[in-house]
């Protein structure tokens, strides 16, 4: 059985990943937190029935997993779930076992490189980010104030976007192998080419 | 189907605000087209990853708050509330030297909150150097050296990303307006005393042991031995009063604490500030509980974020009573400062199946509001649906709760009944929260204190299907065609009107 040292590890390490999966099964940005919340939960009360020689990461997605399938079959008012039909489609397209994308590495080492990514970008690039995912400004009201249409906002930001990732690969792949945890963490930002607006 | 209307629904779902015609649609042709789901899958996840990124209330440290609360209310063993919370807290405490509060009471009463906080900054800085690998004060700052009243002399030391003109090296002026774009400041001035300014501030040094806070948000530290030190809070340039989220504080319950609130726990509280008072409030969960008798909220600052209400820090009580045998119960708990005239009154306007509570009669939001529907605009009878769903920082809005009681004992089924009501306010209706959702976010900041929530309903608040909710032409009449059976016990809607 996991030792409560090793379960606040493995929370540590994978509560970033295992947001952004519950996450991508469709759930209402404001209650991620919640599912995620409720299968660490039940996993710790079932720490027991961890298999070490499975990962951690595929046994509490599966929790996670089965937590959106739950509230799927509910029909009470309060919903987590934006849309029934979406969420079907992912949840019937997906597995824990699925590897999104760049998703094998540690998700600890990826918030830090997008963290780093994120002061890269240019201020302007920066402050679009900050209205629209810390102050959740939808494209429209951004567009409002930046005297922009709202697709334009929304093109501006899957650009954003795609240049932190590919800022965020590049960093990952520096890290991969050749540092430690512990240096990835102190290691001063690497200025990286990411496109002007 | 084309990829350009796909990427334009992808794209209205991630940053924008789809109909639900428009996520149907984006549903069909993900069903339709398995190749696209990879994709969409992971723009929500980095999506995720993004808002944990920049998002105050998704860090690392708030969904640890919210992990134990909820292992609270789960009754999971005590030992994972003894034994893993702490650590996955855990912060390096060598490096955290709190105030001594002992010589806090020479001070008027709003420096002993600036002390008060800035007693946890160092925790803050601390807990935050511990969650995001990236060292927080990685770049040069300032240190205001003093030797007496000499010229305050800026000399290495640390910020968090402080934008400013200032470098290590600089001499701070006297008497002239230092300011600060974003990020954190943490300036020394030696020995013993420091002050932390979070950008937007501007803060002006008098002498090397007194400054003012023009505007913006600052903490003082200051050993214990020295008294002269003295941060002063430039006047409001009005009187209106402002309501924003504030730094968790703790709260001590004396009685039958036996519920999910708890003594010691770290809460997340909003401040409304008005000049020459202020007010505290958080919100209070219970469970299978008897009554507790009072609760006394101090700071204790875990947040990056700091605030300068001007609280009275010497402890005050209020008393809140609660109904008994409660199996589950929530509420708004808020309390004022002694001598400051209530600023949560309110009024109950009771017409037997509607109840009207007048929330807030004032104030300033200080982040953007979620609600169900924005009127876009307002013509004839118009069904209000659709449109922007937030209410923007900046506005000044007042809010009032409505309840719309069942009338009791009718069939659920066959004939139901319907409550009606025509309910004009004073000022332009701006926005509805008609959900569970936007009810309970817009409580801790809208919420009347003595509204009172039966806990048997608070599941099923909000309104359902078949419930009609219209806005006149004049843009301040509400009409409201509620379905009346026993399924719906308390239907519920929060108006918010302009206020000027």
């Amino acid at each position: 059985m996991l030792s409560n040292d090793e379960f606040v590890e493995l929370v540590r390490e994978h509560q970033a990943g295992l947001r952004a999966f519950i996450r991508s099964l469709g759930i209402d940005g404001m209650w991620v937190d919640d599912v995620a919340q409720e299968a660490l939960v039940i996993a710790y009360e079932r720490r027991d029935q961890y298999d070490p020689e499975q990962p951690f990461r595929n046994w509490v997605w599966g929790i996670a997993r089965n937590c959106v399938l739950n509230d799927r079959r509910k029909t009470a008012r309060r919903s987590r779930i934006l849309n029934d039909n979406v969420t079907d489609i992912l949840l019937s397209t997906s597995s824990v076992c699925d590897e999104v994308e760049g998703m094998n590495d540690a998700d600890q080492q990826r918030m830090v490189a997008l963290q780093e990514c994120l002061q890269q970008i240019p201020e302007k690039s920066r402050e679009m980010v900050r209205q629209r995912y810390e102050n959740n400004l939808k494209a429209t009201d951004l567009a409002s104030h930046l005297q922009m249409n709202a697709a334009a906002v929304r093109k501006s930001l899957e650009r954003i976007r795609s240049a932190i990732r590919r800022c965020m690969e590049e960093r990952l792949a520096e890290h991969t192998g050749a540092t430690t945890e512990l240096q990835s963490r102190i290691s001063p930002p690497k200025i990286v080419s990411l496109p002007q607006e | 189907m084309s990829a350009e209307r796909f990427q334009e629904l992808q794209s209205i779902y991630l940053d924008g605000d789809p109909s639900p015609s428009e996520v149907e649609e984006l549903a069909t042709l993900l069903r339709e087209d398995p190749t696209l789901v990879d994709n969409f899958r992971q723009e929500l996840h980095f999506l995720d990853l993004m808002e944990q990124a920049v998002k105050p209330e998704r860090t690392f440290e708030a969904f640890v708050n919210g992990l134990e609360t909820r292992v609270r209310a789960e009754r999971t063993a005590d030992e994972f509330m003894s034994e893993l919370l702490p650590k996955l807290k855990a912060v390096d405490e060598a490096q955290i030297a709190p105030v001594p509060m002992e010589k806090v009471h020479a001070f008027p009463t709003w420096q002993r909150a600036a002390l008060a906080t800035a007693a946890a900054a160092a925790a803050v800085l601390g807990a935050l150097a511990f969650l995001d690998p990236t060292s927080l004060f990685e770049s040069g700052s300032a240190t205001v050296a003093d030797s007496g009243d000499t010229q305050p002399v800026v000399s290495p030391h640390t910020s968090a990303g402080a934008v400013w003109e200032w470098q290590n090296g600089d001499i701070l002026p006297v008497g002239k307006p230092i300011k600060i774009e974003s990020g954190v400041a943490l300036i020394n001035i030696a020995p013993g005393k420091s002050i932390t300014v979070e950008g937007p501030a501007e803060f002006m040094l008098k002498s090397a042991s007194e400054g003012v806070l023009l505007n913006g948000k600052l903490v003082a530290q200051v050993a214990s031995e020295d008294e002269a030190f003295k941060i002063e809070i430039a006047e409001s340039p009005d009187d209106m009063p402002t309501f924003k989220r504030a730094p968790s504080m703790v709260i001590e319950i004396a009685g039958g604490a036996t519920g999910i609130t708890k003594s010691g726990d770290q809460i997340q509280t909003s401040v409304f500030s008005q000049q020459g008072g202020a007010a505290i409030e958080f919100e209070r969960k219970e469970k299978n509980l008897g009554p507790f008798e009072s609760a006394v909220a101090r700071t204790d600052n875990t947040r990056p974020q700091i605030d300068t209400a001007p609280f009275d820090l010497s402890p005050y009580q209020a008393h809140f009573p609660l109904l008994s045998s409660v199996s589950d119960f929530s509420d708004t708990v808020r309390i004022g400062m002694p001598g400051v005239p209530d600023p949560f009154q309110g009024q109950n306007a009771d017409s037997g199946s509607i109840k009207m509570h007048m929330e807030r009669d004032w104030g300033q939001l200080k982040a953007p509001l979620l609600v169900d529907v924005v009127p876009q605009k307002l013509e004839g009878m118009e069904q209000i649906s659709g449109g922007k769903k937030e209410l923007l920082a900046g506005d000044h809005v007042r809010s009032y709760l409505l309840q719309l009681d069942t009338l009791e004992g009718k069939p659920d089924e066959e004939d139901p009944e319907y409550i009606n009501a025509s309910i004009t306010f004073e000022d332009d209706i701006v926005g509805l929260s008609t959900s569970q959702t936007t009810l309970s976010q817009s409580d801790g900041l809208a919420g009347h204190a003595s509204q009172k929530i039966d806990p048997e309903k608070i599941e099923i608040r909000g309104l359902e299907s078949g419930d009609e909710v219209s806005i006149r032409e004049d843009g301040r009449t509400l009409d409201v065609r509620m379905k009346a059976n026993k399924r719906q016990l308390n239907g519920e809607l929060r108006v918010f009107v302009r206020s000027e």
